[in-house]
């Protein structure tokens, strides 16, 4: 498993220029809106595209071909998808944490946040990958970009949703919230994509 | 040791090897306990397949040139006169039914023949 | 020893094509050459080997086991090399060491550092400036790194030059000089194949036409030449097919059943495969 991350990881660098660019550009236009939450919403999505930039490389390879034939059996291989969807929004919110302590956000109020993001942008992955596995990344943009929409709306509405206390209340119940559902759908998902992936002929 | 084959002498090449290993043992250029080389090395080297040195092999431990030894290799058998004569007489044999044949279609008599056979054998 | 491979009354069907009733058995210790024209199966027969495909009928057991997703250990035991290589273009030799080392536990990085270095291929170089022969001698570096008891090559020297394939061919030579090793080749280069395989399987329209010792079939057939009138005179069952031109003909014919008087070629694989396909049960 840490090979196969290994190998996303040195397939990601290849962008990581890019990746460090949008970094300092939502860092700068979070300084300037001093408004976080949305780069919040943002920087969840970041972390899905990096989930299915990975598969696109795999994909174009040819890898999974080559990596079938390798002593990691296909529930392994599932398994990966995840853990790197995982890592990457984990990253992903440690910017977030970063730049919102920077600009002076409240610690707490963040790191909640922080939590609801990471478990929406689970949930996402936990929905994208099983048609990923299925149909390819082509179609799994479409999805993803439809997905976008919607949370970027959410984030806003959220971002904009009243007084400072109900912000509170209602972002620590929506992270509560999120993370069950999240936890709840993770089995599930990994299990529709094991069957999936362990039906699939190459 | 130098084994040379030909794709296109009609000859089956397993035969090819058998014969030219054995003319290297009657020649005396392969000693009794003379290991050979293992049937694969052999294969590689001369670029066939390995079941065909494995056929060779076993033709010639089957006429009593060598030995095989499981896990060790095969080694050329201890020189047994007589049969080393047999072979030699069988040869000699093979060529006379040649010039028998070549002597009919050209009408040549057996007396012919004979006196050729002398000038040649005494002129050594 | 036993069998390395053994294929019993494999069938898969696809819309428009049936790999059928397919019997095949390598013997340890040996390569086997699988050849046949494009669509005839072999992609199809290797994936079914791998277990990337799913059989419709018949059992597959490779190094007297089942090649599941899951037997971990038998994989270890077999190495692929596909026509394409999979790696990640960005890799380059020195990553894709690291990567497989820690895929495989019979991982042997010396070994892989030597074949880098005698294949020329630097360890910061990326594989998408490589050239197809250095990709396909990545991948067969790979494939030998760990411990392969069962070497599985669908169509790897494709597109490679002759000096290139002669060094890779030297090294499968050298693969088999343990009789615990094998290959399983699918190739178009018969020539290749007729330098270096054992056994030889011809497959046909989804169907094995025949699976023979390399050196049985190179004796058993003959090209015979002459004038259609002279060919129609051998008989019917030892002419496996004829092709006929402005001033003669050519028969691929047994080689047994060939009377004196005639002038006959050496057959090679090439020769039997295209009269098998292309010029089969056409008589004058």
């Amino acid at each position: 498993m840490k090979s196969l991350i290994y190998k996303d990881l040195v397939n990601l660098k290849q962008q990581s220029r890019v990746f460090l660019l949008i970094i300092v550009l939502w860092t700068v236009m979070a300084v300037l809106e001093k408004n976080t939450t949305f780069i919040g919403g943002l920087l969840a999505v970041f972390g899905l595209l990096i989930t299915m930039t990975a598969y696109a490389y795999d994909e174009r390879a040819g890898w999974d071909k080559y990596a079938l034939t390798m002593p990691v059996g296909r529930r392994t291989l599932v398994v990966s998808k995840y853990v790197l969807a995982v890592l990457a929004l984990a990253v992903s919110m440690v910017f977030y944490v970063a730049i919102s302590t920077a600009v002076g956000a409240d610690l707490r109020e963040t790191l909640l946040t922080a939590a609801f993001f990471i478990a929406v942008g689970l949930i996402t992955s936990e929905v994208i990958l099983p048609v990923i596995i299925r149909f390819g990344t082509e179609k799994g943009r479409f999805f993803l970009i439809t997905l976008i929409l919607l949370l970027t709306f959410l984030a806003l509405l959220i971002g904009q949703s009243g007084a400072d206390i109900s912000i509170e209340i209602t972002v620590e119940q929506a992270a509560l919230a999120a993370l069950a559902l999240c936890a709840v759908l993770l089995p599930v998902s990994i299990a529709v994509s094991i069957r999936i992936y362990t039906r699939k002929e190459f | 040791m130098n084994i040379i084959i030909s794709n296109s002498s009609g000859q089956p090449i397993y035969d090819q090897i058998t014969s030219q290993i054995k003319s290297k043992i009657m020649t005396g250029e392969l000693k009794e306990g003379d290991a050979l080389p293992s049937m694969r090395l052999l294969a590689k080297e001369l670029r066939i397949s390995v079941i065909t040195t494995k056929r060779a092999y076993e033709e010639l431990e089957k006429d009593g040139f060598i030995v095989s030894v499981p896990g060790k290799g095969s080694y050329v058998a201890g020189k047994n006169l007589d049969f080393v004569r047999e072979e030699q007489l069988r040869r000699i044999e093979e060529r006379m039914q040649e010039i028998v044949e070549l002597s009919v279609g050209c009408s040549l008599t057996l007396d012919e023949l004979k006196d050729m056979l002398e000038l040649i054998y005494r002129g050594e | 020893m036993g069998n390395a491979l053994e294929i019993k009354d494999v069938t898969k069907r696809y819309p428009g094509f049936t790999l059928g009733h397919l019997n095949l058995e390598l013997p340890s210790g040996c390569i086997m050459g699988l050849i046949g024209e494009n669509g005839a199966g072999k992609s199809t027969t290797i994936k079914l080997i791998l277990d990337l495909v799913r059989k419709d009928s018949g059992q597959i057991r490779v190094l007297g086991e089942q090649y599941t997703a899951e037997n971990l250990k038998l994989k270890e035991e077999v190495g692929v090399v596909m026509d394409e290589c999979n790696f990640p273009e960005c890799m380059n030799a020195g990553e894709v060491g690291r990567m497989l080392k820690g895929c495989y536990r019979t991982w042997d990085a010396e070994k892989f550092a030597v074949f880098c270095r005698q294949f020329g291929l630097s360890e910061h170089k990326c594989i998408k400036d490589y050239s197809r022969g250095m990709k396909t001698k990545l991948s067969i570096a790979a494939a030998l790194s760990h411990g392969s008891r069962l070497l599985i090559l669908d169509e790897a020297t494709s597109g490679l030059d002759p000096v290139v394939r002669d060094e890779i061919l030297d090294i499968f030579l050298d693969f088999i000089q343990d009789e615990n090793n094998s290959v399983l080749i699918s190739s178009h280069i018969l020539s290749d194949l007729e330098k270096i395989c054992d056994y030889i399987a011809f497959l046909h329209q989804g169907r094995l036409v025949f699976c023979d010792e390399k050196s049985a079939l190179l004796e058993k057939y003959v090209i015979v030449k002459g004038s259609q009138q002279e060919l129609s005179c051998l008989s019917p069952e030892a002419v496996k097919g004829i092709r006929t031109s402005s001033f003669g003909a050519e028969a691929l014919v047994l080689k047994d059943s060939v009377p004196g008087g005639y002038v006959t070629d050496p057959a090679s694989i090439e020769d039997i495969m295209l009269y098998h396909v292309k010029y089969g049960g056409k008589r004058s």
